[in-house]
């Protein structure tokens, strides 16, 4: 017989363990495939999806509406810029769709103009201009074109009629000019600026220039590029994730392959001992196991191409769920192609590794039973002493006698452990309380800043704020405006009672408490090249001061370059007072239940007392961007929504109750995207959990597997003197339990150990908190499915009967 | 006399009786009948000796006595108890109290020390504190000192592996001892003392059960079972083993000649 006529009898024999080494290797294959060809894109999908869609290369908030003239000017004046547009957009950050918050952000569709920002998928004409509207891709879900879309802002329900669907990489909703002409009167209006450069590669340069020029007066661009980037990173982020389930399976099947064959030519040895007895060499037997192995994979041939066709799709839809539209990704046969033959050339190699002993293999091993084996002796767990039974120490010889098998389960656990406990603490770091997470980014945040009437009493309103649940702490607390050190005007924060934030901490040094400290953002230590201890001057209007630096740290929230306590502002600007609260939530208090207690307790929700037909309107619209610009002054952000009423003033009239609205400010956003960011790296984590307890189950029957054959002959002597099948699976199963437990706390501790540091690493001054209940239940779900999958591979000392051993 | 009644003679009350033993290996057009409708009767504390050429179904009529092998009809009575309807687990616990087996390969596990052995099948039945003295004890009578109870099984000689096996049989004090060919593999010297042990264990007042193609070890047994064919052709009784005896060995040889040997 030739190698490849054994190796079919062979595979005869063993169509269990051939089948799941065929889906191991196509799955590793197919994963591989699919990681290596978004990988190879890179951000390719991107510049096409752009160039496709006619996005703008930047866009620009004008400071305020009436800057647009000049703006749209300047922009006509630059000879790099080909074209620009200039759209109304409404805000509707407070508004709610079926009751749920769902910020809403419209901008005015130019069909007409050739420079479209976005492209409209699936349009219907049909639909009267007055109520077209075009949701954003994170709204999609549910809708259909012709459906309605209903929302509520500021207690007035709104319904306009889906037209089609908004395929903006900024994730902005479209409406008909008539449609944002109805809805204009009720909300915030802003312009909105896309500019089209002549040359998109200088995209970045272009608008880092234009930022620098507008620094003063509040005008921001953005390069679509950096979105494209955030969204290329997060691809690469998913299609590494892919890559390393890859790694592991390939791993699994090279390790289970090289196992069997080892296993199997050890147990087959008077087999293979007849054979050389017949005259078939040993190059001819290792053929056919290898002949053997590539007859498990061909099958996998046939499914690497489909199989990496649907997992680059799935790593695009997962893609298109965080980023709100689908990028076209690519699944190239060829890199499948080359994956698989990797990967069946590196087993093939092992399989030859592993059956260099029928080398020594030799006729006599066709007539003296056991042949060649040599178990080792164990005269450590001696039956006649020591604690256990005498299955749990027979359990401990065999697990001796295995040292090596022993070994391989408590390496595989423990790298399993390790990748599991990983994603465990930073998953349990990141979705739960992601306001911790900031606080520890920037050790300055806050969960809810609220935004007292004209005229109310902060200190006050700081105090009954602090009598809320789940309100922690509540710290009064304002702004200035100027210069620090040499950094050009930007905000300076002052905390009325710094020593309340004692649970947040600079990542160096402290708060200032005095009136000649101050505290600094760590971008702005660094630009004067100024630490702990040094002296820097800060200027407000025409009053400049000296302070001591006590504490470096940074904002995630971006704009301020100090903070500083209420007696060290008013060093600066006497008639400096508190204008906003800080709210600090108790760990686990619902964000959003919070800011609904404190705006029903505060102020009503909801029920707008004019429009923008009131007479009244235009003096509230005044009073409100009055309000915002201060903010913006404050906190350097693009905008802000709404503030509260306090004791029946509310904001916009101090008499009249010409515009009432009622929210509390939050940063939902940015705290919900990266949960979203964290939910979606936790779907992936636990199908990482799913294929770990499915590698440690393959493992674990081969090595049983393994045992039980290596221990037959005992077994059957066990068998013989009156060993039951119980006693023997229960022997066979408490041998693979202590490698198991070892190398699961191995894991999980290096994993809780290592996971703090490598945050530590990226985020100085964070402290993760180690999940140990969710490690320790970790680690028993994993010894749970070793002992499971364990017990039942030994169902089959059953099949040994002793009759047929001692008649052998 | 008729085989039926020749093999039901025992002068001891029975503690083994099988009625229309019957063993078939394969099925069908396959199946090769072993053993057909034996009755044969083990006394308590005989030395029962089965023989006969190869093929004759001695070592099948020895695990079909002990529950090692399920017939494929009739009965096997051990005690008064059918031991033919146990399940697999009714049939290890009933080895495990009742049996002891010494095999022609010795069967010992490499991997564990003489002691071990012994003791590995010592402790199913039996507390550490009494099985280990009886243990020891055991392997000295058997003349095996303490100095080879942590020998693994390839340092002994084969008389001391075999007797080793004898102990590990005979910890549990099982009501009957089978053993097959325990000679088989032995030089005469090493033979001779495996014979001893178990001739000394019969006088203790052990039941034996042997399986052997040797006439001299035939000869400690008290009574031989001549198997041809799956049935009990000749029946030899001799008095209880007292030493070599050349009357003995005569009338064993005659025996054995007119059954065809």
């Amino acid at each position: 017989m030739n190698a490849w006529t054994i190796a079919v009898k062979n595979l005869r024999r063993h169509k269990g363990p051939a089948i799941a080494l065929a889906v191991l290797t196509a799955l590793g294959s197919a994963l591989l495939a699919a990681a290596w060809s978004v990988l190879a894109e890179g951000s390719t999908p991107f510049d096409r999806w752009k160039s496709d869609h006619h996005e703008a290369d930047v866009f620009i908030s004008p400071a305020d509406r009436a800057a647009t003239a000049d703006l749209l000017a300047e922009l006509a004046d630059d000879p790099q810029v080909a074209d620009t547009v200039a759209l109304p957009y409404l805000d509707l950050s407070g508004a709610t769709v079926d009751g749920v918050d769902t910020p809403l952000f419209f901008v005015q569709l130019a069909p007409e103009r050739d420079l479209s920002p976005t492209v409209v998928a699936a349009q219907d004409s049909t639909v009267p201009a007055e109520k077209a509207v075009y949701p954003a891709s994170s709204l999609r879900s549910g809708y259909q074109v012709g459906d309605d879309f209903t929302f509520t802002f500021n207690g007035i329900e709104h319904t306009f009629t889906v037209a089609g669907f908004s395929q903006s990489l900024l994730d902005d909703s479209y409406l008909a000019p008539a449609a944002f002409r109805t809805l204009a009167g009720h909300a915030a209006e802003g312009q909105q600026v896309t500019v089209r450069l002549t040359d998109p590669d200088q995209a970045k340069t272009w608008t880092a220039a234009f930022n620098d020029a507008h620094e003063a007066d509040g005008t921001s661009a953005a390069a679509y590029d950096q979105f494209a980037a955030q969204a290329a990173t997060l691809n690469a982020t998913l299609a590494g994730i892919v890559l390393a389930l890859a790694v592991i399976l390939f791993t699994a099947t090279v390790i289970v392959v090289a196992f069997q064959v080892s296993h199997r030519v050890r147990q087959n040895l008077p087999l293979h001992g007849t054979l050389k007895a017949l005259g078939y060499t040993s190059g001819r037997l290792r053929r056919a196991q290898v002949a053997e192995y590539l007859l498990v994979a061909a099958p996998a041939v046939l499914l690497v191409v489909p199989g990496g066709i649907a997992l680059t799709g799935l790593i695009q839809i997962l893609s298109a769920q965080l980023l709100g539209i689908a990028i076209p990704l690519r699944f190239h046969p060829a890199q499948a192609a080359l994956t698989l033959a990797v990967l069946v050339g590196v087993v093939v190699v092992s399989v030859w590794v592993a059956t260099r002993r029928l080398r020594r293999v030799t006729p006599v091993d066709a007539i003296r039973p056991g042949g060649t084996t040599r178990r080792p002796r164990v005269h450590w767990f001696p039956l006649d002493r020591g604690i256990g039974s005498v299955n749990q120490r027979l359990a401990a010889k065999s697990l001796l006698g295995h040292w090596r098998k022993a070994g391989l389960v408590t390496v595989v656990v423990a790298v399993q452990g390790l990748l599991v406990g990983v994603a465990a603490v930073f998953s349990a770091n990141t979705v739960g309380d992601t306001t911790r997470l900031f606080a520890a980014l920037g050790q300055e945040s806050f969960d809810l800043l609220v935004v007292p009437a004209s005229g109310a009493d902060s200190d006050a309103l700081a105090g009954e704020l602090a009598t809320v649940e789940g309100v922690r702490q509540v710290v009064a607390a304002g702004g200035l405006v100027g210069t620090v050190g040499t950094t050009a005007r930007t905000p300076v924060k002052v905390y009325d009672d710094p020593a309340r934030l004692e649970f947040l901490r600079p990542y160096e040094g402290r708060w200032p408490t005095a009136a000649d400290e101050v505290a600094l953002v760590k971008t702005a230590a660094d630009s004067d090249d100024l630490r702990v201890g040094d002296s820097v001057h800060l200027t407000v209007a025409a009053v400049t001061q000296t302070y001591e630096v006590t504490g470096l740290y940074s904002s995630p929230l971006g704009g301020e370059s100090a903070t500083l306590a209420a007696d060290g502002a008013r060093r600066l600007d006497p008639a400096y007072t508190s204008s906003f609260a800080n709210v600090y939530l108790e760990d686990g208090a619902q964000r959003a239940a919070v800011k609904r207690a404190v705006e029903t307790r505060f102020g009503l929700v909801g029920e707008p007392v004019a429009t923008a037909a009131d007479p009244r309107w235009a003096a509230a619209q005044e009073r409100a961007e009055q309000l915002i610009g201060d903010y913006l002054q404050i906190r350097g952000l693009d905008s802000v929504e709404y503030a509260v009423d306090y004791q029946g003033e509310i904001i916009m009239s101090g008499t009249s109750r010409a515009y009432r609205v009622a929210e509390v400010l939050s940063f939902d956003v940015i705290i919900d995207q990266t949960a979203d960011a964290a939910s979606a790296i936790t779907t992936v984590l636990i199908a990482l959990i799913g294929i770990s307890a499915v590698v440690l189950a393959l493992i674990t029957y081969t090595v049983i597997d393994s045992v039980i054959a290596a221990r037959r002959h005992d077994l059957g002597l066990f068998k013989a003197v009156g060993y039951t099948d119980a006693r023997l699976r229960a022997q066979i199963t408490t041998q693979l339990l202590p490698p198991a437990a070892v190398g699961t706390a191995l894991g999980v501790m290096v994993a809780a150990l290592g996971a703090s540091e490598l945050m530590g690493a990226l985020v100085p001054g964070f402290r993760m908190a180690v999940p140990v209940v969710g490690l320790v239940a970790t680690s028993l779900g994993f010894l749970a499915v070793i002992a499971a999958t364990a017990w039942v591979t030994a169902r089959r000392v059953a099949r040994i009967q002793p009759y047929e051993l001692i008649t052998e | 006399m008729s085989t039926a009644t020749a093999t039901r003679t025992t002068t001891k009350k029975p503690i083994i009786t099988t009625v229309g033993l019957t063993k078939t290996f394969g099925r069908g057009e396959t199946a090769v009948p072993v053993i057909e409708a034996m009755d044969v009767m083990v006394g308590d504390g005989d030395f029962t000796c089965i023989m006969g050429p190869s093929g004759s179904g001695k070592s099948t009529l020895l695990y079909a006595l002990s529950g090692m092998d399920k017939p494929t009809g009739g009965q096997v009575l051990f005690d008064g108890r059918d031991i033919t309807v146990m399940s697999s687990n009714q049939l290890a616990r009933f080895r495990a109290a009742e049996c002891g087996f010494v095999f022609q390969q010795t069967h010992l596990v490499d991997s564990m020390d003489v002691l071990d052995n012994v003791l590995a099948a010592g402790l199913l039945t039996g507390r550490r504190s009494a099985v280990v003295p009886q243990a020891k004890q055991v392997l000295e009578t058997l003349g095996l000192d303490r100095t080879l109870w942590r020998r693994f099984p390839g340092q002994l000689s084969g008389g001391e592996a075999q007797r080793v096996g004898v102990a590990r049989a005979v910890v549990n004090s099982p009501r009957v001892l089978f053993a097959d060919e325990p000679t088989g593999a032995l030089n005469s010297a090493a033979a001779t003392g495996v014979l001893d042990a178990l001739s000394s264990l019969h006088t203790a007042g052990q039941t034996v059960v042997m399986v052997t193609h040797d006439a001299v070890s035939a000869q400690r047994a008290q009574r031989v079972l001549y198997l041809r064919d799956g049935a009990v052709v000749g029946q030899l009784h001799l008095d209880p083993y007292r030493g070599p005896d050349p009357g003995r060995q005569q009338r064993t040889r005659a025996f054995l000649q007119q059954m065809g040997w």
